[in-house]
């Protein structure tokens, strides 16, 4: 992946004259740059794919990051989901969806049709916020390794 | 976006600039990432969900040029280590307490 560079701001020695035209040289830069400059999506991926490395590095130190770890595929999108982990990190937030449902409205999980994600909405909208909390947690539990394991490798 | 998720952003108490926010991030993403988004929203803590619309107005300043990726990176990692030192201290206290 490619890296994300800030400009270096050292500068050689100069007298004041011409430390002044440099600043304002600098400045009138930098304002295109700003006005310019286009971040791309895939530039926004790369980036959320540098943070989530890391975080990873510090998962050690701070336990509490790993449930952070779920926002992968939304910060770091396009690159997620040409990786396999959005498909794979689908399939967990399908299958926790699908037992909840399933055990929450008695329908056995082939009758929570998640495909109609209309229906999966409004079945959702009745669960308690206790469930769904219980719901978020096995999601965040369920994706850590997943994370670890495409962030790790790909990053 | 579905108007179950619309609905939950609207009744959420999430400053305006937040929703909004939150609104056109989810307009981009996928019906799978709505879901995600939805779960994420109605399970988790407030505080986290808001250091999320933190980390997502980091990314939007990215996006509209007004601070760099480095600078953008640099603020996230910041405050999502904040949130788990936070929670690591809580959890912390609360294994103390039960050992007790």
């Amino acid at each position: 992946m490619k890296n994300v560079e800030q400009p270096s701001d050292h500068g050689e020695q100069v007298d004041v004259s011409s430390a002044t035209e440099a600043v304002k040289h600098s400045a009138t830069e930098q304002y295109s740059a700003s006005v310019e400059h286009t971040v791309q999506p895939e530039d926004l991926a790369t980036a959320g794919g540098q943070l989530m490395q890391r975080l990873v590095e510090q998962v050690h130190q701070h336990p509490s990051l790993k449930k952070f770890l779920v926002i992968v595929p939304l910060l770091a999108a396009p690159q997620a989901q040409a990786g396999g982990l959005w498909e794979d990190l689908g399939g967990i937030v399908r299958g926790v969806v699908v037992d909840t449902v399933s055990r929450e409205t008695r329908q056995t999980t082939s009758e929570v049709k998640y495909d109609v994600y209309d229906k999966v909405y409004k079945q959702c909208d009745k669960l308690s916020d206790d469930t769904m909390r219980r719901m978020c947690d096995e999601i965040m539990r369920r994706s850590t390794d997943r994370v670890l394991r495409s962030v790790t490798s790909r990053y | 976006m579905h108007t179950s998720l619309e609905q939950l952003l609207a009744t959420s108490d999430l400053s305006d600039d937040q929703k909004e926010l939150l609104r056109e991030e989810i307009s981009h993403a996928t019906e799978q990432q709505q879901m995600l988004w939805y779960v994420l929203l109605r399970g988790m803590d407030r505080s986290d969900v808001r250091a999320l619309c933190d980390v997502f107005a980091l990314k939007k300043s990215a996006r509209d040029g007004k601070i760099s990726l480095t600078q953008m990176i640099d603020r996230q990692e910041e405050l999502l280590l904040n949130m788990a030192r936070k929670e690591d201290v809580r959890n912390q206290l609360k294994q103390s307490d039960e050992e007790r």
